[in-house]
């Protein structure tokens, strides 16, 4: 059978971001694939090197337009390590909610996405509308839909009183009768199924073997999620990671379906049982040492590394976010699988190359 | 946290105890240091992180730990594209571009003489 290697990507109507797989098919069985990217690498740990590091965490929150807020929380959590802060319990908590947040309209992205690369319009429509409540509780509490900007060295910028608690409990309720209503649809759907069920096999082993994070590694059998590391109020609140054994699109799928309830229940949770007191410390004086802090965005585990000299300026940052760790995943998943399935494997993942390249 | 230095000679074997340990690759991290590289394999190993710490001449050449573990060799090409250092027998060399295009600066980690 003669092969043909021909560019998926960088532009395609199923990834939002630019990305080329370099596929090598046998009629339509795909064979062998590269990855290619270095479409949108944008210098930030070049930048963070001639930032003061008080600064960084405006620079680290716009590593990703998604999850902004955890990006802003990791590189926060790694400079609080290296400078022996202890931040308010109020403020961690605080933390967990936005995170939390953040990790529920990122699903909802994602599903949404799904349902479109399906056509399921109606679907990814119910999603994305869904998913506005959140994004809406985002701006009532932070100032911000997209970049919050309410993570800072040593705890939180805004507070949230008793009114506004109020407010954001009745949106989550309406958040909460939307997605019940979409959730059994995403699981269940014939069509969903059929598209995703024993399509882009990542078997156990080679999942851990690769170092691949998150949902996706989750989806494969392994219990690993950073949150059990008990970082910010984790510890305290209780918490089991979402682990499904099929290994495939669909497994993907049920994980970041059962995590939607899950952060919905997180961060009721936390709202509910915050701490009185401050929600911030003052820093002072500058990073010297190294630190490194894993913490779990939606995508999957954010690694940071820094070593600061004990001046404005830290040495050296390090950011290795989760898509950069799943691309390998792809070499695995898609070798034998259909040219038609290539779209809904590739964003089984949930890649965001935008945080990738940084 | 746990360090442990090594010679860059030892790096396949001690990233093979570790692996078949069931440690789990994260990154790697390289740093100037003027004179040489220091070169951190991060991996975790039961919810711990484990820095394996090789420092290298800036000509020396580091050989791959990608036919080990292959998705280590998007962190070394990054390394690669980053800072110039030498690293032969990656599973997938994008010779210095991967992230980088033809037009950016080269190794825009190396640090100013």
């Amino acid at each position: 059978m003669p092969r043909i290697t021909f560019p998926f990507g960088p532009q395609h109507p199923v990834l939002p971001e630019a990305i080329q797989l370099q596929l090598t098919c046998e009629d339509e069985k795909v064979v062998e694939v590269t990855p290619v990217i270095g479409y949108m690498h944008r210098g930030i740990e070049k930048a963070a090197e001639g930032n003061p590091f008080v600064n960084n965490v405006f620079l680290c929150e716009r590593v990703c337009g998604i999850c902004s807020f955890m990006h802003a929380l990791t590189y926060c959590q790694l400079i609080e390590g290296l400078m022996n802060i202890n931040v308010p319990p109020r403020a961690k908590y605080l933390r967990v909610f936005w995170s939390e947040l953040s990790r529920i309209h990122s699903h909802m992205l994602w599903i949404g996405l799904l349902a479109d690369a399906l056509g399921f319009e109606s679907l990814f429509m119910q999603c994305w509308r869904a998913r506005e409540v959140i994004l809406d509780v985002l701006e009532m509490t932070t100032g911000q839909r997209v970049i919050q900007s309410s993570c800072v060295i040593g705890g939180v910028r805004r507070n949230i009183d008793g009114e506004l608690a109020k407010t954001v409990f009745n949106l989550l309720d309406e958040f909460k009768k939307q997605w019940d209503a979409i959730s059994p649809v995403v699981q269940k759907d014939y069509t969903i199924r059929a598209r995703t069920e024993g399509k882009g096999i990542l078997p156990k082993e080679q999942a851990w073997e690769l170092g691949i994070v998150g949902p996706t590694l989750r989806a494969s059998g392994w219990a690993h999620d950073c949150r059990l590391l008990g970082y910010a109020a984790y510890g305290e609140l209780g918490f089991q990671p979402v682990v499904e054994e099929g290994c495939d699109s669909y497994a993907r799928t049920l994980v970041r379906v059962r995590e939607v309830d899950q952060s919905l229940e997180l961060a009721y949770k936390a709202l509910n049982n915050l701490p009185e007191g401050e929600i911030a410390v003052k820093v002072k004086g500058f990073p010297e040492g190294e630190a490194a802090v894993c913490v779990e965005q939606p995508r999957g585990e954010l690694f940071e590394y820094a070593r600061g000299n004990g001046t404005p300026h830290l040495e050296r940052l390090k950011i290795r976010t989760p898509t950069f760790a799943n691309i390998p995943a792809l070499l695995v998943m898609l070798p034998g699988s259909e040219l038609a399935d290539v779209p809904v494997i590739t964003l089984s993942i949930d890649p965001c190359i935008a945080c990738t390249e940084r | 946290m746990r360090d442990i230095n090594i010679d860059k000679t030892e790096l396949g074997f001690r990233v093979k105890e570790l692996i078949d340990d069931k440690a789990r690759f994260i990154t790697a991290t390289c740093i100037d240091e003027g004179e040489f590289f220091e070169v951190i394999y991060h991996f975790e190993k039961d919810s711990e992180l484990v820095n394996l710490r090789t420092r290298i001449n800036k000509e020396e050449e580091l050989t791959s730990i990608s036919s080990i573990i292959l998705g280590a060799a998007l962190s070394e090409n990054e390394m690669k594209d980053f800072f110039g250092i030498k690293i032969k027998d990656i599973a997938i060399d994008f010779k210095g571009r991967m992230l980088l295009s033809e037009e950016s600066p080269v190794t825009p980690l190396l640090k100013l003489k």
